[in-house]
């Protein structure tokens, strides 16, 4: 029945330790699972952290929502696991868990005491190959992702800011709708298509497993194989996903909603993460609008008083993203006002005003939040995973502010001048709904 | 193939692997030293990352102590970096700015901080920043007029927030006396009011070196930090005026048994079901803390499996006793759509008959016991969160080797225990229901929990037009 022929191809990369540098040792298995291994004893704990490269981009238009809710049936048990015992396990053990899911990718990862690591092995393996839902706990999942939806978008004050920009900016291309997907959608989700659905993307060689912590390289080599050395692959083939289009003229909406203040938001489309403009984007997005010292802020909060808060910072995703810029106004500004001063001070950005010290600012802040986020297990393993996931190329952890320090600032210009341009920004205006129509 | 050893080969799968042999988990030794002029100097050093904290904590100077003037403590504390007799609100934003740290100040109840985050290698550059706004503030009107700007809207705002709506009517109703039933951020009124002549007042009074603690944190040694404190935090007047708050509890005998906060056009209900708690110091609080884990502290939880797993009324729903310095509170929270606001009620309400009427069970009781000694070094991963442990015994008045204890502390509770300290601080039948909602559409189905109250987003009884 099952051949046992477990292999791992040992080919792996052992990168040097240089003071402040992650080491790693990474490999993959015959079925294609790519494997991370970083130890880090100075606590006695463990984390595993699994990727699989399936996210909202990948849902079928008239589905969407579907990879999220998805990953809210991944806890509702497995060939081994029974409905509740996944998370009774990891507290039982001690730890902590969560799976999230975004526009590229969908993550679960688990942290445990160090002695509990076989246990996460096991769950996961599991889930990996057995996943087993019924019609009553997917019903009831999907209950629990509409009050989700409620929660965190539908019943708070601009809630649907992100959903409303990647829509306008997206129509009829990838990525116009974000993860929670539609009420609509949700309600028609059926069970039949999880299991296709669970078939063409959750199998070993669509994802990557990082363990990080505490665990001896061999032990975890042995039992990595142990557990999911017989899972089989899926050759899936992707779907195509749609074209993008940059520059398709300026869009605008307005958004009536229970609010007190105006707000305006707006999207400028970018390319995807792998491209080297992206490095020049998200300094041009700190200069423009990332703390007190930031020029949105100075400009529409400090000097002008226009707004209670200002700033702008970049949502990455594989294949294109959006440069966001956002002004929350004082009760009686006009947002004719916040767009017209963000728009000034693009153009600022643009015409070349760019000093050197604001781009040391930004590096030494992009350094700073670098090291910051390596100060957990889970931390470290979810940036392994993003470097191998989207770049192949897991030791870029390591090269990442190498990269950023090596950008110029005619590199900064030329990315401003190609992709902060009218003709390639969606506008997002809110209003308090008591302005509807009169007023 | 060959190297594979037998055992390897028989994977059965159907039963969970054992564990195994637990490591050790001691709390993280640390430097606990008080100078002369009073300042309590703690050093939690950890070398993982380059980056150092500067933790500032002055005790005794939260909201508790504003008065009548709500808001004072935090305007206070937020306006430190709003400009000193060296550098403008906008020099000192682009001095941390440009170190790529942060420096925060603000308050809670209890105490009002400032803190610095920095790499190692700008340690200098920020701590002298740091010194300079925490004994040189100027509190000059125009940059007060425009914090106050700011709290007004952000107050305005927070009318849009359910969770925000019920919460304020939850404080008011349940502390009713004490001062923790105040919005510590301030109301319309009251921030109007602040002059920065209250500011430099509530300052003077109350950021002195006598209560003040600094907690040096990361990728620095016990040397340096005596040195810091000796060179740069020394300008602080040792002792201020002492203050007199009226700790007088009296519970509000009028209150109602149902509270809805109208947001006409919500889609969910915010509800907070509970009553007044403990204080941090109370000698039950682990005992307490385990009992509640396992009504609704955790996602395995009673009311969080029931609502969210079982029925599917929520995102989640959870449990907590809050507790400050000198009282607390315990309430049930969650969000669900307007046809289960009774519903969960209803649950809620039998979940918290259910804990203080009978045992947890003895799976229940191990495995707590395990998720609670088990999260115990997660919770000790980096640097800051041992910090904000080791802050909170100096804070609270804990007993020094209360994290020494912590776990054999939590092994050695019964169910009888867990019982006991049900019985003793829940209180089913003195429960106020808030709900922060849609009054149309759930006022008539909350009835039957007792008398409702409705009330408008501005605090005012709310009356249909």
């Amino acid at each position: 029945m099952l051949r046992i022929k477990i292999l791992i191809l040992f080919l792996m990369f052992y990168s040097t330790a240089i003071n402040s540098q992650i080491e790693f040792k990474e490999y993959d298995l015959e079925n294609g699972l790519h494997v991370i291994l970083h130890q880090d004893k100075t606590n006695p704990i463990v984390c595993l952290d699994i990727w699989y490269h399936v996210g909202a981009k990948d849902e079928d238009s008239a589905r969407t929502g579907f990879a999220h809710l998805f990953e809210h049936m991944m806890f509702q048990g497995s060939q081994n696991v029974g409905k509740a015992e996944h998370f009774a396990y990891i507290q039982k053990a001690g730890g902590t868990l969560n799976g999230t899911t975004n526009q590229d990718r969908t993550n679960y990862f688990e942290t445990v005491p160090s002695n509990q690591l076989e246990l996460l092995l096991w769950l996961e393996s599991d889930r990996m190959s057995t996943l087993k839902v019924n019609q009553e706990n997917f019903d009831n999942q999907r209950e629990v992702v509409k009050e989700e939806k409620l929660q965190r978008y539908d019943n708070v004050p601009y809630g649907t800011r992100l959903i409303k920009l990647m829509d306008l900016s997206f129509t009829g291309q990838t990525y116009q709708s974000t993860a929670i997907g539609s009420m609509d959608d949700l309600n028609n989700a059926d069970l039949s298509y999880a299991q296709k659905f669970y078939t063409k993307y959750y199998s070993p060689d669509n994802a990557v497993l990082v363990l990080a912590g505490d665990f001896e390289y061999d032990n975890a080599i042995k039992l990595i194989k142990k557990y999911f050395g017989s899972l089989k692959p899926a050759n899936t083939t992707k779907n195509k996903y749609r074209e993008i289009f940059f520059n398709q003229g300026e869009k605008t909406e307005t958004v009536y909603d229970n609010i007190q203040l105006p707000a305006v938001f707006i999207g400028y489309k970018v390319p995807g993460i792998t491209s080297n403009e992206m490095l020049s984007l998200e300094i041009l997005s700190m200069i423009l609008g990332d703390g007190k010292s930031s020029r949105l802020y100075k400009e529409l909060v400090y000097s002008s008083k226009a707004a209670k808060s200002a700033g702008s910072f970049l949502m990455d995703n594989e294949l294109a993203g959006l440069f966001i810029i956002y002004a929350m106004g004082m009760k009686n500004t006009p947002t004719e006002i916040l767009n017209e001063k963000i728009t000034e001070a693009v153009n600022n950005i643009t015409n070349g005003n760019i000093t050197d010290y604001e781009i040391e600012k930004a590096m030494n802040t992009i350094e700073n939040d670098h090291i910051k986020s390596m100060q957990t297990v889970l931390g470290k393993a979810n940036t392994l995973a993003h470097y191998y996931t989207f770049f192949k190329n897991t030791g870029k952890i390591n090269e990442i502010i190498d990269k950023y320090r090596d950008v110029t600032k005619q590199d900064l210009l030329d990315a401003a001048k190609k992709y902060l341009l009218k003709e390639n920004r969606v506008v997002l205006t809110y209003l308090p709904k008591i302005n509807n129509g009169n007023n | 193939m060959t190297n594979i050893k037998a055992q390897d080969d028989v994977l059965d799968r159907t039963k969970p692997p054992k564990a195994g042999p637990p490591k050790d988990v001691e709390f993280p030794v640390y430097i606990d030293t008080t100078l002369q002029n009073g300042i309590n100097v703690l050093v939690i050093e950890n070398n993982k990352i380059p980056a150092v904290s500067i933790r500032m904590v002055f005790k005794d100077a939260g909201s508790y102590y504003d008065g009548s003037k709500y808001g004072l403590a935090s305007l206070t504390a937020e306006m430190l970096t709003k400009g000193t007799s060296n550098r403008t609100a906008t020099k000192i934003a682009e001095d941390i700015d440009f170190l790529g740290g942060s420096l925060v100040s603000g308050s809670d109840w209890d105490g009002s901080y400032v803190s610095l985050s920095v790499l190692r290698k700008y340690l200098t550059n920020g701590t002298e920043i740091l010194s300079d706004v925490v004994q040189n503030p100027l509190f000059e009107d125009d940059e007060l007029a425009r914090l106050k700007e700011q709290r007004l809207s952000s107050i305005l705002q927070g009318k849009d927030d359910a969770e925000n709506l019920s919460d304020k009517r939850f404080n008011k109703i349940v502390y009713n006396t004490l001062p923790y039933a105040n919005p510590p951020e301030g109301t319309e009124n009251t921030v109007k009011n602040m002059t920065s002549q209250d500011l430099k007042e509530f300052y003077r009074e109350n950021y002195l070196s006598s209560n003040l603690i600094i907690a040096f944190v990361g990728d620095i040694t016990k040397e340096e930090a005596l040195k810091i404190t000796d060179e740069y935090f020394s300008k602080l007047p040792i002792n201020g005026k002492k203050k007199f708050v009226n700790n007088n509890y009296i519970q509000d005998e009028n209150r109602k048994k149902v509270y809805i906060v109208n947001k006409t056009g919500a889609v969910q209900s915010d509800i907070k079901i509970g009553h007044i708690g403990i204080a941090r110091n109370n000698p039950d609080y682990i005992a307490v803390t385990i009992m509640n884990t396992i009504l609704g502290g955790y996602f395995g939880s009673r009311i969080n499996y029931n609502l969210r797993e079982k029925h599917g009324f929520t995102y989640g729903a959870r449990s907590s006793f809050n507790p400050y310095l000198l009282s607390g509170d315990f309430s049930v929270d969650t969000d669900v759509r307007n046809d289960v606001t009774d519903s969960s009620i209803t649950l809620i309400e039998d979940e918290l008959k259910r804990i203080t009427t009978e045992e947890v069970t003895d799976e229940e009781l191990e495995t707590v016991k395990n998720y609670m000694t088990g999260i115990f070094p997660l919770q000790l991963e980096t640097a800051n969160a041992v910090a904000t442990r080791v802050i909170n015994l100096k804070l609270y008045n804990l007993p020094k080797d209360y994290y020494n204890k912590y776990i054999s502390t939590i092994n050695s509770l019964t169910k009888q225990d867990l019982l006991d300290a049900a019985v003793k601080y829940i209180h089913p039948k003195d429960m106020t229901i808030v709900v922060s909602g849609d009054a149309e559409a759930i006022k008539n189905k909350l009835r039957k929990f007792g008398e409702v109250i409705v009330y408008d987003a501005d605090g005012n009884i709310f009356n249909k037009k």
